[in-house]
């Protein structure tokens, strides 16, 4: 069974090198978005800091979020609604393969491609022209590999779990603007949640967002200490399985719904 | 075509929008949410630093919301003609629009005009007028004529960006991502450019003259007392029609190639 | 009407690869190669005629039309319609012709047909007498009544099609361009739509060209009509004579009182079939041919009975483009041949 999810996850990258030409201008819009961000700090922090944080760390916090935000499968909603409108997803259903993990792996294929086309070169680039910190310890890496993880999971699922919604609202774009609306405050990606004020820290803090940006670019900017770390990756954990059991429950509805119109 | 026939294919394409209201209604609120979090994290990012470069809330806020309305009444016209254009090619389907005693141009944007932007509008309108109670200024009747006037410009500036990267279709196969370059190039305006350094202060003003939908309008109405933002607020009054004559050109010099040319 | 002189359109196709940075190494590649979708074709259409432009995928039927609508430029040749040079002064011939798309769509997918209507009334600035007049006709001979205030999306194929050409009609053009407008249709919905053409040639003076691979459209339709292949135009003449010059041959079965056995040979005759007393014989010429030869052989056999087959007029064109396929040479000596200019 691995190996059939293995050549899916090939199958999707090799479908992406078929845009490999467009690859440049990608990496051009990256830089653009990380010099913004960039920019704008230095207008604000100038050579000073706030809360212990200086322009320096938000340079590497900006460069860790725009590549994080190129690696989140919530794009995924897309997927999903081509083949419900066009009822390609019965063919997908009669597959001896769980029909999310196949979804699951075909973005995987897509996110290794972004990671060694896109997010390497952006890096590196931005490392030349910016400056760019690596972390010291190692159980700072194995941390942010593993909330880089949690962060693949759950925004596969958010995608996945919106798509299963936009089942019934017939209309995907509107949720995915939505949903892209709450990621943009409360993933921290542009404005770390290190300076919200205590009760929009609390919003986010119930909410599964900030593991889309602030988390993974805190631990690797080594800001968490392990106990936090510990505590981050828990609940992380947690959001993964209560996204999953929520995909489940529509899931199960939908089909019954598919079966009864008759595809 | 006269204003008649264009208002009645306007009307034309709300009555086709209305037959999906449940859809229309609910892509408007996923939009304003979309555009209600990009103010908040700047409300937000605000609450610890005051100002950007000496822009307050409510500066950045209108000059925010400057470019995001011109945005959207530009688009309303050119948006979803200009990105669909290469694919009409492609598919044959532009020949329709020369087989009318009308002109390509107008009839293709009359024909596509997209009523989905009121949303945009809606909100954009309301946090400039709230922000226009609230900047620290002197309103006079004058300056209320310019804003109008540095509306209407900034609109055609904006459909002369999307008008260029559409003439393309008519010469390259794919242009779907120079579209994604020019968001990504519009990204910088959604701040005081005064954040820049010099040389790309330049390709803003004079190159690629984003400046001249929000940024030199604003600079103007904050401060009219400093010369040069008086030139430069006259300028950006002239450089939207201009620009926009100038990409009705390119975009008919296209579609004589095309029909020279073939399909 | 229109004259066509020495018309070509060639298009250059371009060894592209896609995408913009594929298109721009295109911009500065130069290799191409040069595809002539229509060679130097002439004819003129008189005011009122029906004419049937008939050819296989790739032709150039679609191109062949364009051009005539001022929608694409020729390479080289001239074209005029109504006296005017269509892609200079595409305008006014816009408002002289009418162009029906079988496969591209006028109509407005989710409005009623009643507003595409509008809307081309107001986009043609028809006077409301004229226009009443017109929809007046449309809903009695098309049937519009049926479904005008239905939206288009709900509509079936044949109830659209109707609707294009009513629309493409609104503004009383003097010609009409269809191509393909049959196409996909079911057997009642096609004729419906071919008597109603014919009628608006017939009553109404409208000039018609038609564009199709069905031959029926032009046999219904037509009296006239030219044959494209490759570009080229290879037969320009009424449908009898394309009969009679491009028969391989006619097919005459005679039932004999008595068997008269195998040697019954006569000039310009194959026995192709021997069953006893009836033998079927093909022979090379027309009609008038097929009459002396049944007389010759009556003469000499006593004859029950004879019939008469014709080939079938599809069955004809195709062998036709076959020959023009196996051999190019071949194909031009007939095309000098065939043509009844």
């Amino acid at each position: 069974m691995m190996r059939a999810y293995y050549a899916i996850t090939c199958k999707a990258f090799f479908r992406n090198t078929a845009y490999r030409s467009e690859v440049w201008l990608r990496i051009f819009g990256n830089i653009s978005i990380v010099f913004i961000q960039i920019s704008i700090w230095r207008a604000l922090l100038g050579t000073g800091s706030l809360n212990g944080i200086n322009i320096e760390a938000m340079i590497t916090y900006s460069l860790i979020n725009a590549s994080v935000s190129m690696m989140l499968m919530n794009k995924v909603i897309y997927v999903v609604d081509d083949k419900l409108k066009t009822g390609n997803i019965i063919s997908d259903l009669l597959k001896p393969i769980s029909y999310p993990l196949l979804l699951f792996y075909d973005e995987l294929g897509n996110v290794v491609f972004q990671i060694m086309f896109t997010v390497v070169p952006t890096i590196f680039i931005a490392w030349l022209i910016f400056g760019f910190s690596f972390p010291t310890e190692p159980y700072t890496i194995v941390a942010f590999v593993i909330s880089l993880l949690i962060a693949l999971a759950i925004s596969f699922l958010l995608g996945y779990l919106i798509a299963l919604v936009s089942f019934w609202f017939l209309t995907t774009f509107a949720l995915d603007w939505m949903v892209a609306a709450l990621i943009t405050v409360f993933s921290g990606s542009f404005l770390p949640l290190w300076f919200f004020s205590a009760e929009w820290r609390f919003i986010a803090d119930m909410l599964p967002f900030q593991f889309l940006g602030f988390v993974p670019a805190a631990i690797y900017m080594g800001k968490m200490d392990a106990s936090e770390i510990l505590w981050m990756i828990m609940k992380g954990s947690v959001w993964i399985l209560i996204l999953w059991l929520a995909t489940q429950l529509l899931w199960s509805r939908a089909i019954k719904r598919l079966v009864v119109q008759g595809g | 075509m006269n204003i008649r026939l264009f208002s009645y294919f306007v009307t034309l394409i709300i009555k086709s929008r209305m037959e999906y209201r449940g859809a229309f209604i609910i892509g408007a609120v996923g939009q304003i949410t979309g555009y209600a979090a990009n103010y908040l994290v700047i409300w937000l990012l605000l609450q610890n630093f005051d100002t950007i470069n000496g822009w307050s809330w409510t500066e950045i806020a209108f000059l925010y919301s400057l470019n995001i309305l011109t945005y959207a009444i530009g688009a309303s016209f050119t948006y979803t003609p200009m990105v669909s254009l290469d694919q009409t090619i492609i598919n044959g389907d532009f020949d329709k629009y020369l087989t009318k005693p009308l002109s390509p141009f107008t009839y293709y944007l009359a024909n596509l005009f997209n009523i989905g932007y009121i949303a945009h509008i809606v909100i954009s309108l309301l946090v400039l007028l709230w922000s226009i109670t609230q900047v620290d200024m002197n309103w006079t009747a004058i300056k209320l004529i310019y804003l109008v006037l540095a509306i209407i410009s900034g609109s055609f500036l904006q459909a002369a960006g999307l008008v260029v990267i559409g003439s393309l279709s008519f010469i390259f196969l794919r242009v779907r991502y120079l579209f994604e370059i020019f968001f990504k190039l519009k990204e910088f305006i959604a701040y005081p450019i005064s954040i820049y350094g010099t040389l790309l202060q330049m390709v803003l003003t004079w190159i690629i003259p984003l400046a001249m939908i929000n940024y030199y309008p604003s600079i103007y109405l904050f401060d009219d007392s400093v010369l040069t933002n008086k030139i430069l607020g006259v300028v950006a009054l002239v450089i939207g029609p201009l620009g926009f004559y100038m990409s009705y050109k390119l975009w008919m010099y296209g579609a004589n190639k095309y029909q020279g040319a073939g399909g | 009407m229109i004259r066509v002189e020495g018309i070509s359109k060639e298009y250059k196709q371009f060894a592209r690869s896609t995408g913009v940075i594929g298109s721009m190494r295109n911009l500065f590649s130069r290799e191409h190669t040069l595809l002539k979708a229509v060679n130097e074709i002439s004819f003129s259409i008189e005011k009122g005629e029906a004419v049937g432009y008939l050819g296989p995928n790739g032709a150039g039927k679609s191109t062949m039309i364009k051009m005539l609508t001022g929608i694409l430029v020729p390479t080289s040749g001239m074209v005029t319609v109504n006296n005017l040079v269509p892609h200079k002064h595409r305008k006014e011939i816009a408002k002289k012709v009418g162009i029906v798309f079988g496969q591209r769509s006028q109509l407005w997918w989710d409005l009623p047909v009643q507003d595409s209507f509008d809307l081309h009334k107001r986009i043609y600035n028809i006077h409301d007498t004229d226009y009443r007049t017109n929809m007046n006709i449309f809903l009695e001979l098309l049937n519009l009544k049926e479904f005008i205030t239905q939206p288009v999306r709900q509509l079936s194929l044949g109830q659209r099609m109707r609707a294009e050409i009513g629309l493409a009609l609104l503004h009383n053009p003097d010609i009409l361009f269809l191509d393909e407008p049959t196409i996909g249709l079911d057997v009642i919905a096609k004729d419906n739509i071919r008597s109603f053409i014919k009628q608006m040639n017939r009553e109404h003076k409208v000039s018609v060209l038609l564009t199709t691979h069905d031959l029926k459209d032009i046999e219904e339709i037509c009296p006239r009509m030219l044959i494209v292949n490759k570009g080229e135009l290879i037969f320009d003449g009424t449908v009898d004579q394309l009969k009679s010059n491009l028969s391989p041959g006619k097919l005459i079965t005679i039932e004999f009182e008595s068997n008269p056995g195998n040697e019954v040979e006569l000039a310009n005759a194959d026995l192709i079939a021997d069953h006893g007393i009836r033998k079927t014989f093909k022979i090379d010429k027309g009609l008038d041919s097929a009459i002396d030869f049944v007389k010759r052989v009556s003469k000499r056999y006593p004859i029950k009975d004879f019939s008469l087959e014709d080939s079938d007029i599809e069955d004809i064109i195709r062998m036709y483009y076959r020959s023009l396929d196996n051999d190019n040479n071949i194909g031009i000596a007939n095309q000098e041949k065939m043509s009844v200019i």
